[in-house]
């Protein structure tokens, strides 16, 4: 029989390159000197599973680099080797060379081979330098064998591990299974090689051996079941308790056929012994219990699925607007019918905006390699600091704010944070600190990229903007607009480009990345002090929190992100400039008032400017006014993008259809004061 | 003579030589001195090896063998179907 095994490379590339991530996580996080034996661990079962991925897929070059690899973290973990930071490195690098190699057999294009050599060179190098043999499993314990005596016997477990055939070809080595249960108690081995065929029928990958353990020590069942963790699917494996006397030779063959593991956990606890040992724990899922009960899903069914209610929301509505006009004996049922039907609706919409969610996390894990590389490219001491990281949001943007998010924090690497003399003259420690926070604000979330460095410098940009000819030599700018400027294309104060940052595309690309997402940044800073970027983005690209507003008959949704607040002007506080441009004072500031009926082609109620409302918006900085005839109602809109079922139109960002089923326009605010300004300058 | 690694790796070149020793009328000798690193794979082939070999009632002698072997047949419970506990370290 054979499977075709290409139907799961997908699933094993998605899982590794996330595992490559966790792996990475960990290394970054391991002590040189003083390693955490979980991390090591962690790190292990990576290269582990990898290596089992690979070989089942016959992906023979990536096996035998994760192979070398565990095998120095198999020392490592062991103890067998120190943690010195050169080790660190080349694990570092080891994930580097294997994300390169995975990506290459994705994408079907050769491996680069120089670089793989080399790294398996530098493994073996590694490896070979270890100065002790192995030592004997018996002797590598520090918990001394125990004393066997009746009445304090150490419990006995019966381990019966008939693998799989296949367990071998995917990277479970038997041995080593053995030297880890070795490790926590005392083990005797039994073989049972009665289905060993001869030599010229063994296939070398295949298992045909099967063994009988017997463990002694204070180690529980889930202990021994861990070890095996790796080896679950591949294995049969029996695990039970046995009186305290030595194993007979004779009932240690296994029988032919040993009972699923299912029954063990019953049968184990059927035969206590009257010894003092800690009451055996209920038997463990297989899996673990942190690994159960998740599937993969094609991010399109999510989507088709994220559709679908969004059609019926629409569909709900249009029934309550119905049910609201009808009269009758049986209209308060329907009404009662339609009210739990919204409900219903909303908690289906909300758990299928649930699936598309995932922890910002899968953002952030990125960083602390890149800060470690950077800051030891720049001779900088750069402690990072993450928050909020379980905080969820859509997947379509999180994929999107990732590039921004590395932008800004170079940034501050590269030119918030000074170098240690600098920072420590001004009695700062040596080291800086970076912070990245995610957080919900409403239906937003908010990510924070601050830094504690020397802040932006003021004189700098402005000096700079002026050289450029951004900012006319006269003008007086506030702070705010001062730090606008460094989001203007073009712009960059760092006195040397190096090749992180400063290279004049960055803050204009970084804003551009985050309106694209219907989001915006916002920038603080303090010199001496640092700065604080703050990028608030929806939580979702589906829908929209949005205020409606009436022009004339149509209906428009101003997405409530932009919306400084509404007001109704008065005669006194409006201008006029140079005979075409109306503007009205707020708050000591002139804002343009962009008439929407004007610009859409729309007859309005009314064109008197003190009679409709405007509703003062605010997008890339800029605000404005948008004169409307009346406010309606806020309510959340499923985006319809009219790129794709129409055409991309300046000033609007989508489409949604209303409860009575009219098509209304969601406004793209910062497309609006664009074109009103080229209105006025042409 | 066996390499510094017998493993998995090699699983294929090492059978191919157990092979052709398989059948060989003289004792043969194991020279496993250099064996550094070795798994379950390549010591489930030698001990197929030596079975077969007692089967056909043909001797195989270890030559000091490693510390590394030893103690990876002794884990596996496989040191006196390997013939190894009497071998001369």
């Amino acid at each position: 029989m054979t499977v075709d095994l290409t139907q799961f490379h997908d699933a094993f590339f998605a899982e590794s390159f996330e595992a490559l991530d966790a792996m990475e996580a960990a290394l970054l996080k391991l002590d040189v000197g003083a390693p955490e034996p979980e991390l090591i661990n962690t790190i292990f079962r990576v290269a582990h599973s990898i290596k089992g991925g690979s070989a089942t897929f016959g992906f023979n070059e990536i096996a035998s680099v994760t192979h070398s690899l565990e095998t120095l973290l198999d020392e490592l973990r062991g103890g067998r080797m120190p943690v010195t930071p050169e080790v660190g490195d080349l694990l570092l690098k080891s994930v580097d060379v294997l994300r390169a190699m995975l990506r290459a057999v994705q994408a079907t294009q050769p491996i680069d081979a120089q670089r793989v050599s080399d790294l398996q060179f530098d493994l073996e190098v590694v490896i070979a330098r270890k100065s002790a043999p192995p030592a004997a499993p018996q002797a590598a314990p520090q918990a001394a064998p125990l004393p066997l005596g009746a009445s304090d016997a150490p419990p006995r477990w019966q381990v019966r591990f008939r693998p799989h055939r296949e367990l071998i070809a995917r990277g479970n080595d038997p041995l080593r299974l053995f030297r880890e249960l070795g490790e926590l108690a005392e083990i005797r081995v039994q073989i049972d090689a009665q289905s060993l065929p001869p030599l010229t029928e063994i296939a070398p990958q295949d298992c045909h051996l099967a063994w009988v353990l017997e463990v002694i020590g204070r180690i529980s069942e889930q202990e021994i079941r861990q070890v095996f963790d790796w080896a679950e699917g591949d294995c049969e494996l029996l695990i039970q308790r046995t009186p305290a006397e030595p194993l007979e030779p004779a009932t240690a063959a296994p029988s032919p056929a040993p009972a699923p593991h299912a029954a063990a956990a019953p049968r184990a606890g059927a035969t206590p012994t009257a010894g003092s040992e800690p009451a055996a724990k209920p038997e463990p899922a297989l899996g673990g219990p942190g690994d159960s009960g998740s599937i993969r899903v094609s991010v399109e069914k999510i989507d088709e699925l994220m559709n679908t209610v969004g059609e019926l929301v629409i569909t709900q509505a249009m029934l309550s607007q119905i049910g609201a006009r009808y009269e009758g004996p049986q209209a308060e049922q329907l009404r009662a019918g339609l009210a739990q039907l919204e409900r219903n609706m909303r908690e289906l919409q909300e758990s299928v905006m649930r699936v598309r969610m995932l922890p910002i996390s899968f953002v952030f894990s990125r960083f602390p390699r890149m800060v470690h590389d950077l800051a030891h490219r720049l001779g900088k001491q750069i402690e990072l600091r993450l928050s909020g990281e379980q905080t969820e949001l859509d997947k379509t943007v999180l994929e999107k704010i990732g590039d921004p998010l590395v932008h800004l924090v170079r940034n501050c690497i590269d030119h918030g944070i000074e170098p240690p003399d600098r920072r420590i003259a001004a009695g700062k420690s040596a080291a800086g600190s970076v912070r990245l926070d995610a957080s919900h604000r409403g239906g937003n979330i908010a990510v924070q990229v601050s830094d504690d460095g020397g802040g932006l410098d003021k004189a700098r940009i402005l000096a700079k903007a002026r050289a450029r000819g951004l900012v006319g030599p006269n003008d007086v700018l506030s702070d705010t607009q001062i730090y606008e400027l460094i989001f203007l294309p073009g712009f960059s104060t760092a006195e040397k480009t190096t090749d992180l940052s400063g290279r004049g595309v960055g803050m204009d690309v970084v804003r551009r990345n985050v309106k694209e997402l219907g989001g915006k940044i916002e920038l603080a800073s303090e010199p001496g002090r640092g700065s604080c970027f703050t990028i608030v983005l929806p939580l979702t690209l589906a829908i929209v929190d949005g205020q409606s507003v009436a022009v004339g008959t149509e209906t428009y949704i101003v997405p409530l992100i932009s919306i400084v607040e509404s007001l109704q002007l008065k005669a006194a506080q409006i201008n006029r400039l140079s005979g075409q441009t109306e503007v009205f004072s707020f708050r000591g500031e002139y804002l343009p008032i962009i008439r929407l009926h004007a610009l859409f082609g729309v007859a309005p109620r009314t064109r008197a400017l003190h009679e409709g409302l405007v509703v003062v918006a605010e997008g890339d900085g800029r605000r404005a006014g948008l004169f409307v005839d009346d406010l309606l109602g806020q309510q959340q809109v499923v985006i319809k993008s009219l790129q794709t079922n129409y055409g991309h139109i300046d000033g609007v960002s989508g489409a949604t259809i209303l409860g009575d089923g009219s098509v209304a326009l969601i406004l793209d605010v910062p497309g609006l004061i664009r074109i009103a300004s080229m209105r006025v300058a042409a | 003579m066996l390499r510094d690694c017998c493993t998995l790796a090699q699983g294929e070149r090492l059978k191919d030589a157990l092979c052709a020793l398989a059948a060989h009328p003289e004792p043969v000798v194991l020279d496993a001195a250099a064996v550094q690193r070795v798994d379950t794979a390549a010591l489930q082939l030698l001990a197929a090896f030596v079975r077969d070999r007692r089967l056909a009632g043909r001797a195989v002698r270890w030559q000091a063998p490693s510390a590394a072997l030893a103690a990876a047949a002794e884990l596996l419970g496989m040191s006196s179907m390997l013939e190894l506990d009497g071998a001369p370290r």
